[in-house]
Parts: C-alpha cells; sequence; structure tokens
C-alpha cells in the first residue's frame, strides 16, 4: 500500500492517495531535483502592451504594460502552460538568470526535470498589476501629467491583477492554462482565477492562501503602511505630488521588517537567531548605542531584518508596497459572493491546496475553510499540510523544496 | 581584506579567497546556498574558482520574495 510522504501530514486524502498511488506504480524513476542552481539558464523579460483595463472600481487604467518572462516551450496544441503567480514581492522573473546576473525565486522548483518541468510545460510567469518590476504601477509615468503615478494609483484588487494576467495569457496565445500556481498573495490569485475563469484553467495549486485575510493580518499591513506613511519624504496627495520621487525616509525598510516577521516562525527565529549577537563590546555586551546615536542592530535578528529591510528599498517601491497590501487586505472572496460555497459553485479545475503547519499568517484553519467549502460541492479537491518549521515563506525555503517539488509533479502529472 | 558580507563588513585574512573558502570560514555550507557577488548569481560550480576582491558584496542568501 502506498504510504503518505513521511513527516508531512495528510488530511482529506482520498484523492491524494489516488495520485500517490499512479505516482508509486509508475516505473520511470523520480528524479528529486529541487536546487536553486540557475540551471535553466539565461533568461530575459519580456513586455506586453496593451490599451488598459477597466478595473473592478469602474475606472479605467491605461495604457497598461505587463512584465513577464516564459521558460520552455509551448506546444502545438497550446495545452501545457503553467502559470505562476507571485507574491507580495515577487516578480516575473521566477527561474533561470536574467540579463542582470540574478537568479529566479522559484529556480529551485521551476526548470528542467524540476518540480514544475520546462522539458515538459510553457511556464509564464508575470509582474502583478501595481507592482514597480515592469508592470504597470505606481512608479509608471500617468498618461494625463507625464508624472508617475506614486500614491494617485487607483485601488486595485486581486480580481484586476488576475483580469490583467488573463489578458497576458489570451495575448499569448492560449485558450486555456494546464495550471496556475502560487504561494501567499499568489495562492489567493490562484483561488481568484479558479473562480472567475473556470474554462480557462484546468488545474489550480493554492498555496499558503486564504479566501480572505484575517483581521491580523490587516493589521500587521496597516503598520506597515503607516511606517511608509510616516516618511516624510514622500507626498501625500496628488497635489503635492511634485517631484518628491526619491527614497529618503526608511518607511519601506520598516514595513518590509515587519511583514518579515510575519513569514518567519518562532521556532525559525530561534533557530537561526537565537539571542546572538552580532555587533558586541569586549565583553560580549554593548554600552552605547553607537554611531549617531543610531543602533547598529546588536543582536543578529535586528541585524538580519536591517539588511533585508535595506535590501528591499534598493528594489521596491513603497506606492507599490501600499496598493498591493491593500488589495491583499480587501481580498475576500466570502464578502464578493455571499459565502465561499457561491464562489466556488462554478469552479471546474482540479485543485491542491497546500498549507505550512507553522505559517501563523495563513494559517491550516484558512487553507481548511477552502478544502470544506469546496468539498461540499463535491469539487476535485486535494489537500496536503506540510511539516516544516520556517513560517510563511515555507514554499520559498530551500529546505522545503523537495517535498514541494515531489507534490506539485505528482498533481501535475495527474491532470488531463 | 574587506569584504562587504551579507550587508556588514568583514574581514578575511590573505589573498585568492574564495567562495568556497567564505563558505568554510562562515559556517554557512548547506546545499540550498545561493551565492551572490556584486549583485550577480554564481554557479555552485563555479564557487572554487571565484575570488573575492577588496570590497566585493558577497551574500549567500535566500530570494524569498514572500508575503
Amino acid at each position: 500500500m502506498p504510504a503518505a510522504p513521511i513527516g508531512n501530514r495528510v488530511r482529506h486524502g482520498i484523492r491524494l492517495r489516488v495520485f500517490w498511488k499512479e505516482r508509486m506504480e509508475s516505473t520511470e524513476p523520480i528524479k528529486e531535483y529541487a536546487d536553486s542552481d540557475g540551471r535553466y539558464g539565461p533568461v530575459k523579460t519580456q513586455y506586453a502592451d496593451f490599451d488598459g483595463i477597466e478595473l473592478e472600481s469602474g475606472a479605467f487604467l491605461g495604457p497598461l504594460r505587463v512584465a513577464y518572462e516564459t521558460y520552455g516551450t509551448l506546444s502545438p496544441k497550446r495545452d501545457n502552460a503553467v502559470l505562476v503567480l507571485h507574491a507580495l514581492s515577487g516578480d516575473a522573473h521566477v527561474a533561470g538568470i536574467n540579463e542582470k546576473g540574478r537568479i529566479g525565486w522559484w529556480d529551485a522548483l521551476i526548470g528542467p526535470e524540476k518540480g514544475i518541468d520546462t522539458d515538459k510545460y510553457f511556464v509564464i510567469c508575470s509582474n502583478c498589476l501595481g507592482g514597480c518590476i515592469g508592470t504597470t504601477g505606481p512608479p509608471s509615468i500617468n498618461p494625463a501629467t507625464g508624472k508617475p503615478y506614486g500614491r494617485s494609483f487607483p485601488l486595485i484588487t486581486m480580481g484586476d491583477m488576475v483580469n490583467v494576467q488573463a489578458l497576458l495569457v489570451k495575448h499569448l496565445g492560449i485558450d486555456r492554462l494546464h495550471n496556475v500556481i502560487g504561494g501567499s498573495m499568489g495562492g489567493t490569485q490562484a483561488l481568484e482565477w479558479a473562480v472567475r475563469y473556470p474554462d480557462m484553467i484546468r488545474s489550480a495549486i493554492v498555496i499558503a492562501a486564504t479566501a480572505r485575510l484575517s483581521p491580523q493580518g490587516i493589521a500587521f499591513n496597516w503598520v506597515g503602511r503607516n511606517a511608509i506613511y510616516s516618511d516624510p519624504a514622500r507626498p501625500c496627495t496628488e497635489s503635492d505630488q511634485g517631484d518628491a520621487y526619491q527614497k529618503v525616509g526608511r518607511g519601506l525598510a520598516v514595513a518590509r521588517m515587519i511583514g518579515h516577521i510575519t513569514y518567519l516562525s518562532e521556532d525559525t527565529m530561534e533557530a537561526k537567531f537565537g539571542r546572538k549577537r552580532a555587533l558586541k563590546d569586549v565583553d560580549g555586551y554593548r554600552y552605547s548605542l553607537g554611531e549617531n546615536g543610531k543602533e547598529g542592530g546588536e543582536f543578529e535578528v535586528e541585524s538580519y531584518l536591517e539588511h533585508q529591510g535595506s535590501t528591499f528599498m534598493e528594489r521596491f517601491d513603497e506606492d507599490s508596497y501600499v496598493v498591493i497590501t491593500k488589495a491583499i487586505d480587501r481580498f475576500d472572496l466570502e464578502a464578493a459572493h455571499g459565502d465561499l460555497v457561491s464562489a466556488f459553485r462554478n469552479i471546474r479545475a482540479k485543485m491542491l491546496v497546500l498549507s505550512y503547519t507553522s505559517d501563523w499568517l495563513y494559517p491550516t484553519s484558512m487553507s481548511l475553510t477552502i478544502v470544506r467549502a469546496l468539498q461540499s460541492l463535491n469539487k476535485h479537491v486535494s489537500f496536503v499540510e506540510l511539516d516544516l518549521p520556517y513560517g510563511h515563506d515555507s514554499f520559498l525555503v530551500s529546505a522545503g523544496m523537495p517535498t514541494l517539488t515531489r507534490i506539485v509533479r505528482g498533481f501535475l502529472n495527474g491532470v488531463v | 581584506m574587506k569584504v562587504i558580507f551579507n550587508g556588514f563588513t568583514e574581514e578575511f585574512d590573505g589573498s585568492n579567497v574564495t567562495i568556497r573558502d567564505i563558505l568554510n570560514i562562515t559556517n554557512e555550507d548547506d546545499p540550498g546556498v545561493i551565492v551572490e557577488v556584486n549583485g550577480r548569481f554564481v554557479y555552485r560550480k563555479d564557487f572554487t574558482t571565484t575570488i573575492i576582491m577588496e570590497g566585493d558584496r558577497v551574500e549567500f542568501i535566500h530570494p524569498s520574495f514572500g508575503g
């Protein structure tokens, strides 16, 4: 009898057992290949331009540019496409090495012979609407003013982001995707895809996500945005937008630090940093705050967050952070459709829902809410709770990749 | 030799210090480690031949663009 993978808890496993069985009976050897090694090779970000899009708010946003990358080859029948959806701070560069020499954020999962095998699938990943890494967002020029939108960028929804992704998919000549997959915000988009475009996807993988963010999650995002709003260098209204487009304050760095705490677990912090000190005076303690009366980050956890915040400022835009976290906060499939069962009624895709035991930001209970609503409609749904200690970011951590690789590969193979 | 290692200036002794040497010195060598020098990814096969220069920015990271 095929056994569930060791170390993982499997619940609601009826469908799941089916695909494990298929895998166990296959004679083909299974490669455990899950390294961030840039194996796909060099990739180039591409751009698709559209006249614009009508937002759910009724406002028109245009022109619209979408930054995306593709990996692998689209089959003659155009039926092997997998759309990858990134999290809050991700971008279109998901695998391989880009022109700047950077490795993709999910390179361990995507590439030749990896969990999403680029020898088999045509993988697409685009930067989300409202982002700042190539797709139209707050740093883009507002044609009405000739200046960047900044904080005057319209408030968008998760549905708007998905609508833009659908525009791109159609632009690439694809009627139906083999799969959509994403973690965190990407997971909520995968869910939105299943609800909004039931005929455009065969399957969806929803990782560490929820049908509605908890008040706790909203609270953390609010504090993060407040750090940005408190930044004196940035204008608050459109009228004083002026030319103040420079980064002086550290609001975004503070927002990232707060976010980062929520992505890790207490156990990870204990194991990774403990109470170790990065900066020490002779006897292991510091007796002054350091240069200019500012702490340099005495504890290792502090210097880690400091570094995360600083590097984030180099690659992200604070107004994009505001716009995207607002969309995450307001995403609520229950409110939009009356209840979850009504929201899921038209879903046709095979669904796989994944959660992590140590994720306290998007906990397993939220994933189970999704699974139960799908089950009550007798939809095809598999659910796995992975026992990993790395918190919400477990889906990105290299130690979790071999397990994720096995599950994703098995699930994709079972989708016809 | 001063190197900016994970955002902080650190002193490494000697010349011809490779990424492999820094991995060994810092105990950071786990199979999943991603190494960037001055913002560019370094392939694992090049760890022993990539020599770090004074002032280089060396990062051992996971590109965990989460949230």
